[in-house]
C-alpha cells in the first residue's frame, strides 16, 4: 500500500510541469492565508446550515412540551417550557391513537422488512454468482422496478384488493410493502454479493461440501453485514411510508404512524392542539433518529453502496 | 496500477474461471440448477405486484371507468389529453417538472459546493450526518412541523422580526409563496443525501491530483472542472438518475405541507402524485376517476423513463480509470 502511494506521489512534479511557469501564485494563496476567503464563507454557510438543522430538532422537542398557545406566541418562541406539558405526549399517544399506530407499524414494518430480505437475498445471490444466461437481463428488470412510480401501479392493485378482500387490511398492506421493496433490495444485495470473494465457495466445494451447506456455513456469515444493511434500510423506508397507507387503508384503527400523524396534523388545524401534534411528531421520528445514531454508518454506506459500484 | 485496480482483479479473474468451468464441476451444475428456485419467488412477486399492474394501468388509462360496478368505456387517448387540458392536472404536470428541474438544480449545485468545500473541513463526518438526517425523517412530520414554522405567526417570521429583518417576513404559505416554500423544503430535506452520495465518489479521487493542481496554480473552479467532475462522473450520473426517480415519488410531504391551514390541497403545490390521489381514492368524497388517474400514473412512468434515458445518453463519457 505504502509503496504504491509514494510511487504515485513521485509522479507529481512531472504531471504538474505547468506549475513551474507561475510558482508564486500557488505559494501565495496557500502559504499566507491558509484558506481562501471563498472557502471561509462557504464553510460558514455550511456550519449555519448544520446549526439550523440542530436548532430545528431542538425546537421541535421543546415545542412538544409547551402549551399549544405558547408555541405561537411571538415572545415565547425561544422560551423553554417552564411547566413541561407531558400531557401532550399522552394526548398524542392515546387520544390521537399514535400508540395504536405504533403497534401497527412495528408489526407490519417488522414482518415485511424481514420477508423482503428473506425473499430478495437468494435472488440477489443467484443473480450475482450463479452462472445463467438471463442473469444480467433479470438484474436489469429488477433495477427498472426502482423507477416505477407508485401511481403507475396502485389503481389496478386497488381494484384487485377490493375484489379479493385485502383492501383495508394490514396483511394486504404488508404484502405491498414486501413487493415494492423487492427491486431496491435485490439491486442493493446483488451489488454487495458481487463484491464478496469467490475463492471460499470454490474451496468449500472442492472439499466436498454441498452447495446449501456452503451457503449456510460460509457465505451467510460473510454476507451478514450486507443483509443487515438491507434490513435496516427497509425498516427506515417502511417506517416512513405513508403513500400506500393513504391508498389502501381507510380504517383509522389500522393506520400506521405516518398516516396517524397526518390525521393528527389535520385535526390540529381545527383544534389548535399544536402541542400534541409536535409530541406526535417526536414519537414518530425518534426511533429513526435513534437507529441512525446507533447504526448511522450502516445506513449511509448502504444508501451509497448500490450506487457506488 | 492503483489500489483500486488490484481490488477488482481477483473478482474478474474468478468470473473468468467461472465461465470456463461452467458445466464442468458438480458445483457449477448445482449452481445452475439452483438459479431459478432462488430467483423465482422474488421475480414472481415483483411481476405480479409491479409489472402486471403497470400493464393494467396502461389498459385502464384508455377507458372511462369509475371502479367496480361501472362499465368500462373505451375512450382512446382522451384521458391523456385531459392531463394537458384539465387545468388542475396541467398545473400538477408543470409543478412536477418544476420540482424536478428547479429543486433539482438547487440540490445539485448545493451538494457539489458542500462536498467540495467540505473536503478539508474539520468534523467532516459530523457535519455530513447533521446535513443528512432530515432525509430520514418521515415526510409527514416534516410537512406538518414546517407548517408551524412557516405560519404567518410562526417561528420563522418571529425570528426574522426579532433580528431586525421584519422586511423579509412573508406569508410563506399563501398561494403566492407556497410553491417556492415547498421547493425550498425539498432542497433542504434532500441535499444531504446527495452530499453523501457525491462525497462517496469524490473521496475516492486520489489527493495527489489536487496537489498537482495546486502546484499548477489551479483555482477552485478549475480543480472542480478538470479533476472533480470528470473523475466522479459515474456517481454524478447515478445521482441524477436517482433524483429523477425520487422527485417523482414526492407525495406525503406535499399532502402534509399543503393541507395545513386549508382543508383542500391548493393547486399551487399539487404534483402528479397528489393529482392522481385526489382524482381517484383521495379526499373526503373520492371521485374514482380510474381512467384519468391511470393516465396520470402512466405519464409519470413515461416521464421517468424518458429522463433516465436522456441522462444516460447525454452523460455518457469514457470511463476514466484511476
Amino acid at each position: 500500500m505504502n509503496d504504491i502511494r509514494t510511487a504515485h506521489t513521485s509522479l507529481n512534479p512531472v504531471r504538474s510541469g505547468l506549475g513551474a511557469t507561475r510558482p508564486g501564485n500557488a505559494a501565495g494563496t496557500h502559504g499566507v492565508i491558509g484558506i481562501s476567503i471563498v472557502q471561509r464563507v462557504a464553510r460558514a454557510v455550511i456550519w449555519a446550515w448544520v446549526v439550523i438543522n440542530v436548532f430545528f430538532m431542538i425546537w421541535v422537542v421543546v415545542a412538544s412540551l409547551k402549551e399549544s398557545s405558547d408555541i405561537f406566541s411571538r415572545t415565547e418562541v425561544f422560551a423553554l417550557p417552564i411547566h413541561p406539558q407531558w400531557q401532550n405526549y399522552s394526548d398524542a399517544w392515546v387520544n390521537s391513537e399514535i400508540g395504536l399506530a405504533m403497534l401497527n407499524t412495528v408489526i407490519v414494518v417488522g414482518i415485511s422488512s424481514v420477508l423482503v430480505v428473506a425473499i430478495s437475498a437468494p435472488a440477489a445471490y443467484a443473480l450475482a454468482r450463479f452462472p445463467n444466461r438471463s442473469a444480467s437481463a433479470l438484474s436489469g428488470l429488477f433495477a427498472i422496478g426502482m423507477g416505477i412510480p407508485l401511481p403507475a401501479i396502485v389503481l389496478p392493485l386497488y381494484i384487485a384488493y377490493v375484489q379479493v378482500g385485502l383492501i383495508n387490511t394490514l396483511v394486504g398492506l404488508g404484502i405491498l410493502y414486501v413487493a415494492t421493496e423487492i427491486p431496491f433490495t435485490v439491486f442493493l444485495l446483488t451489488g454487495y454479493f458481487r463484491s464478496l470473494p469467490f475463492e471460499l465457495e470454490e474451496a468449500a466445494a472442492m472439499d466436498g461440501s454441498s452447495i446449501m451447506r456452503t451457503l449456510r456455513d460460509i457465505m451467510l456469515p460473510l454476507a451478514k453485514p450486507g443483509i443487515l444493511t438491507a434490513l435496516i434500510l427497509n425498516v427506515v423506508f417502511l417506517w416512513n411510508e405513508t403513500a400506500l397507507v393513504l391508498y389502501f387503508i381507510q380504517d383509522d384503527t389500522k393506520f400506521t404512524l405516518g398516516r396517524a400523524l397526518l390525521n393528527l396534523g389535520t385535526s390540529a388545524t381545527y383544534t389548535s392542539a399544536w402541542g400534541s401534534m409536535m409530541a406526535g411528531s417526536v414519537i414518530v421520528v425518534a426511533p429513526v433518529i435513534v437507529l441512525y445514531i446507533i447504526l448511522g454508518k450502516q445506513v449511509v454506506e448502504g444508501l451509497t453502496l448500490g450506487s457506488g459500484k | 496500477m492503483t489500489v483500486a485496480d488490484s481490488g477488482v482483479a481477483p473478482v474478474l479473474l474468478s468470473e473468468q474461471t467461472l465461465r470456463v468451468k461452467a458445466d464442468a464441476t458438480p458445483l457449477e451444475r448445482q449452481r445452475k440448477r439452483l438459479f431459478w428456485p432462488f430467483v423465482a419467488p422474488a421475480l414472481a412477486i415483483y411481476a405480479i405486484f409491479m409489472l402486471a399492474p403497470t400493464i393494467g394501468s396502461l389498459w385502464i388509462s384508455l377507458t372511462e371507468w369509475r371502479a367496480q360496478g361501472d362499465p368500462m368505456r373505451f375512450v382512446g387517448l382522451k384521458n391523456y389529453a385531459l392531463i394537458v387540458t384539465n387545468s388542475l392536472s396541467q398545473r400538477a404536470l408543470v409543478n412536477t417538472i418544476g420540482i424536478l428541474l428547479i429543486a433539482g438544480l438547487g440540490i445539485f449545485i448545493l451538494a457539489f459546493a458542500i462536498t467540495i468545500f467540505m473536503r478539508e473541513m474539520r468534523f467532516r463526518n459530523t457535519v455530513r450526518s447533521l446535513l443528512f438526517f432530515p432525509y430520514l425523517i418521515t415526510p409527514v412530520a416534516i410537512g406538518i412541523v414546517l407548517g408551524l414554522v412557516l405560519d404567518p405567526n410562526g417561528i420563522l417570521n418571529s425570528i426574522l422580526s426579532k433580528v431586525g429583518l421584519s422586511k423579509l417576513t412573508a406569508q410563506w404559505l399563501d398561494l403566492g409563496h407556497i410553491y417556492w416554500s415547498l421547493l425550498t423544503t425539498i432542497v433542504w430535506v434532500t441535499t444531504g443525501f446527495y452530499v453523501i452520495l457525491l462525497a462517496s465518489g469524490m473521496d475516492r479521487i486520489p489527493r495527489d491530483y489536487y496537489e498537482a493542481c495546486e502546484l499548477a496554480g489551479a483555482n477552485l473552479w478549475q480543480k472542480f472542472r478538470y479533476v472533480t467532475l470528470p473523475m466522479s462522473w459515474d456517481i454524478v450520473t447515478i445521482a441524477a438518475i436517482l433524483w429523477v426517480i425520487n422527485s417523482f415519488k414526492i407525495f406525503e410531504l406535499i399532502l402534509a405541507f399543503g393541507t395545513l391551514g386549508s382543508s383542500v390541497l391548493p393547486a399551487q403545490v399539487q404534483n402528479l402524485s397528489t393529482d392522481q390521489y385526489y382524482l381517484t381514492v383521495g379526499g373526503r368524497y373520492p371521485t374514482y376517476a380510474m381512467g384519468q388517474g391511470s393516465a396520470v400514473g402512466i405519464v409519470m412512468l413515461i416521464l421517468v423513463g424518458v429522463c433516465v434515458v436522456l441522462i444516460r445518453r447525454f452523460m455518457r463519457r469514457d470511463r476514466i480509470e484511476f
